[in-house]
């Protein structure tokens, strides 16, 4: 087993609302968010996300959103990019098609969390899977409607 | 020997003992003496479970899964934990055990480069690889010669590839297409692409591309304009430049919606341009949206196409005050109509009052008067701070403006909201509201009100008065309304022609809410007017208030205040003005 590659897997967290989330959640939905989240897998030297398209790749910060808020290291994979496209291919054809994108439940963080899985057998950070359920919680209670919108981000979060 | 009685489940005494790491154990069908766990072997499409020894060989692991999923041992790919399971590796080695998951993927037979034959040396190189790389090439019609990745010809082979090597060509177009809307990078790169430019640079070609779009077809029928357009190939190619080069698109959008604004404050050029995006624009737009298969927030909110937008153009009309009049005459109603100073504050700046477009429609609606919202109205009176913050946020002015210059991407955001995908009605008023409320919200008196904590108190009391009106008397509500608005005398019919348009007003409590709205909707177009562009009621009704004028009827405030209730009608605001002063009977004579 010695001799597979390992390549580096990294998740890149943007905050689409460009830091109004956390200021206005507590107003706007009664509640501190602090951000309204949206992630992309880098590896092998792309960076790859799901959105109102369908899975998507682009080279890494290269999306509309430019640099991520954070990133975080998941470790490495033995993956290699073929196998990986492979893998992508499968889901581009049953779970992430273009048309299963659904804001709250079937996101940009629903597929970055089965990739890193996928990937590397770890979970992205819980604060990003959770936050559908979290707006849900509040919009519904509070009657708003300001949830702020996805900046200019062709693919949502 | 093999004691059948001491066996678990059946398993068969191996041979060797326990597997052996690097040892080739495919002729061992079970695994040695252990006890059997559950592993979950996940695909992309498919889960299950499956119960293998614990100490099983990766080969027998996929043994089982082949039969599973009825696909060859060498076809399987096993991950578990970033790490490729080799078939001479052991479960336990991975620690793989009872309950984990391992993710599976399922070499598809035109592989367009077998896995680990041209990245990774080390798949030839390791034991049980004989399995693997010999079958492959026979599995792998693919051209071999294809290199993983670079190069822009590998790049278009694996823009095949995401298609799924689909053999509907239709299908694969698609694809492509809405791959490239969504990756800039990617278009910029097929750009680049000689091969590509040269097809650009033949505009002949290009129209065939175009025109052989069903769609394109279909629009073309019905704008000739358009095919104009095609065939002129000097556009053609400003087109290709533009398409190559993503910033100067962004930059002639630009400029083209700043044209578009100018347009709309020529008199007559709103109705032009309305005329222009219903005519053209619209079924553009659905015909793109239709060819490329994604406006990525139509996925989002599943919404029909909406392109039955009312007007694409923003309403510099200042909506009337709905809540000035009755904010005003409420305490000069008991006062006899006074109509000084009181109700010019309500009348010169609509617009401040009604900072959040509360259409006075959506008072008979529960939307405004939930309770979500009151408790937001609140929080955001008792909090200015937060409001002034918010509001001189810059991106929020920048965000607000290009949501006014696209009321239909606001519209798709709003629609988002999972609070109206239940109630289409909402959804509708909401629509209509939208520019309304972009505007406003650009509005920096508007602004200024918002921040104001008693004036959004304010607010929200008469609000809750309404409210509470509506539940006391929901009769009486529409034939109030009209004396409320227009300041008169309660119980005096007046002479508008509110009561006379609104023949739905009658008091079956059930139907107040659509009666009111009604009402309600008639009563802002009229206030609205008939489309013109100017900015206030007296600039609207200079030629009236001139002509009023000229008849005597000095008091300039009162006269607006007429012209306003009644539309410009000008006879009408005479009667008003005279039942309501009747000192003014002297003056004329």
């Amino acid at each position: 087993m010695a001799q597979n590659n390992s390549f580096p897997v990294k998740l890149f967290i943007y905050d689409l609302s460009g830091g109004m989330a956390r200021q206005l959640s507590p107003v706007m939905l009664g509640r501190q968010l602090d951000g309204i989240w949206h992630t992309g897998v880098v590896v092998h030297g792309k960076e790859f996300f799901f959105g109102g398209a369908g899975i998507n790749n682009c080279l890494p910060c290269g999306t509309i959103l430019g640099q991520p808020n954070s990133i975080v290291d998941l470790g490495y994979t033995e993956v290699n990019e073929d196998l990986f496209q492979e893998y992508l291919d499968s889901l581009a054809e049953s779970e992430y098609r273009g048309d299963t994108y659904n804001m709250f439940e079937h996101n940009c963080n629903t597929f970055s969390n089965d990739v890193v899985q996928f990937l590397t057998g770890k979970k992205i950070p819980s604060y990003i899977t959770d936050l559908p359920s979290e707006i849900l919680s509040t919009v519904l209670a509070t009657g708003s409607f300001a949830v702020p919108p996805p900046l200019s981000c062709w693919d949502g979060g | 020997k093999l004691d059948p009685s001491c066996s678990i489940g059946g398993v068969k005494m191996a041979e060797q003992g326990a597997a052996d790491l690097g040892n080739n154990n495919n002729n061992k069908p079970e695994a040695s003496e252990g006890t059997i766990i559950k592993v979950t072997v996940k695909t992309p499409k498919d889960k299950e479970e499956i119960a293998i020894a614990e100490d099983a060989s990766v080969t027998q692991f996929k043994e089982e899964i082949s039969k599973r999923f009825k696909a060859k041992q060498d076809q399987l790919v096993l991950i578990f934990a970033g790490k490729i399971l080799k078939d001479g590796d052991s479960l336990s080695q991975h620690g793989i055990k009872d309950g984990l998951t391992v993710h599976l993927v399922i070499k598809t037979a035109h592989n367009r480069a077998a896995d680990g034959s041209s990245t990774s040396a080390s798949s030839s190189t390791s034991t049980q690889a004989g399995n693997s790389s010999a079958s492959s090439p026979a599995a792998n019609p693919a051209p071999t010669t294809v290199p993983t990745g670079s190069g822009g010809f590998g790049d278009l082979a694996s823009l095949a590839g995401l298609g799924m090597g689909s053999a509907n060509f239709m299908e694969l177009q698609q694809q492509m297409q809405r791959q490239l809307m969504s990756n800039p990078e990617m278009l910029s790169q097929i750009m680049e692409n000689p091969l590509v430019q040269n097809m650009m640079s033949n505009p002949d070609l290009m129209r065939q591309m175009i025109m052989a779009n069903p769609q394109m077809q279909q629009l073309m029928e019905r704008n000739p304009e358009i095919s104009h357009m095609l065939n002129n190939p000097e556009l053609m190619r400003q087109t290709m430049e533009l398409a190559r080069n993503p910033a100067m698109m962004q930059e002639m959008m630009r400029n083209q919606d700043r044209a578009l604004s100018n347009l709309e404050s020529i008199p007559g050029g709103y109705n032009a341009l309305r005329r222009m995006y219903t005519d053209i624009q619209e079924p553009m737009f659905s015909a793109a949206r239709e060819q490329f298969g994604s406006n990525p927030f139509s996925a989002l909110g599943g919404n029909s196409d909406s392109g039955a937008q009312p007007s694409r153009t923003e309403n510099r009309e200042p909506l009337p005050n709905p809540w000035g009049p009755p904010n005003s005459s409420n305490p000069s109603e008991s006062g006899g109509g006074t109509t000084g100073s009181t109700s010019t504050s309500g009348t010169t700046n609509p617009s401040v009052s009604n900072p959040l477009g509360v259409n006075p429609a959506s008072l008979g609606n529960g939307m405004f008067n939930s309770p979500g919202m009151q408790s937001l109205l609140q929080q955001i009176s008792e909090n200015p701070q937060l409001m002034q913050n918010m509001l001189s946020a810059p991106y929020m002015r920048s965000m607000m403006q290009s949501l006014a210059q696209n009321p239909e991407l606001a519209s798709q955001v709003m629609m988002n909201n999972p609070l109206f995908s239940g109630n289409p009605q909402l959804q509708e008023q909401f629509r209509s509201q939208l520019p309304i409320f972009l505007q406003q919200m650009q509005n920096p008196e508007a602004l200024s009100v918002m921040t104001n904590p008693r004036a959004m108190q304010a607010l929200m009391q008469i609000q809750q008065g309404l409210q509470t009106l509506q539940t006391e008397a929901p009769g009486l509500m529409p034939s109030l309304w009209p004396s409320l608005m227009t300041g008169g005398i309660p119980g005096v019919p007046t002479g508008g022609a509110v009561p006379a348009e609104n023949p739905a007003s009658s008091p079956s409590s059930a139907a107040t809410n659509p009666a009111q709205q009604q009402l309600m909707q008639q009563m802002l177009q009229m206030f609205a007017g008939g489309g013109g562009s100017s900015q206030t009621p007296e600039v609207r009704f200079q030629t009236q208030l001139d002509q009023l004028n000229a008849m005597g009827f000095i008091n300039r405030e009162a006269n607006l205040q007429a012209l306003i209730a009644t539309g410009g009608d000008i006879n009408a605001a005479i009667e008003r003005l005279l039942g309501s002063q009747p000192s003014l009977v002297v003056s004329i004579s």
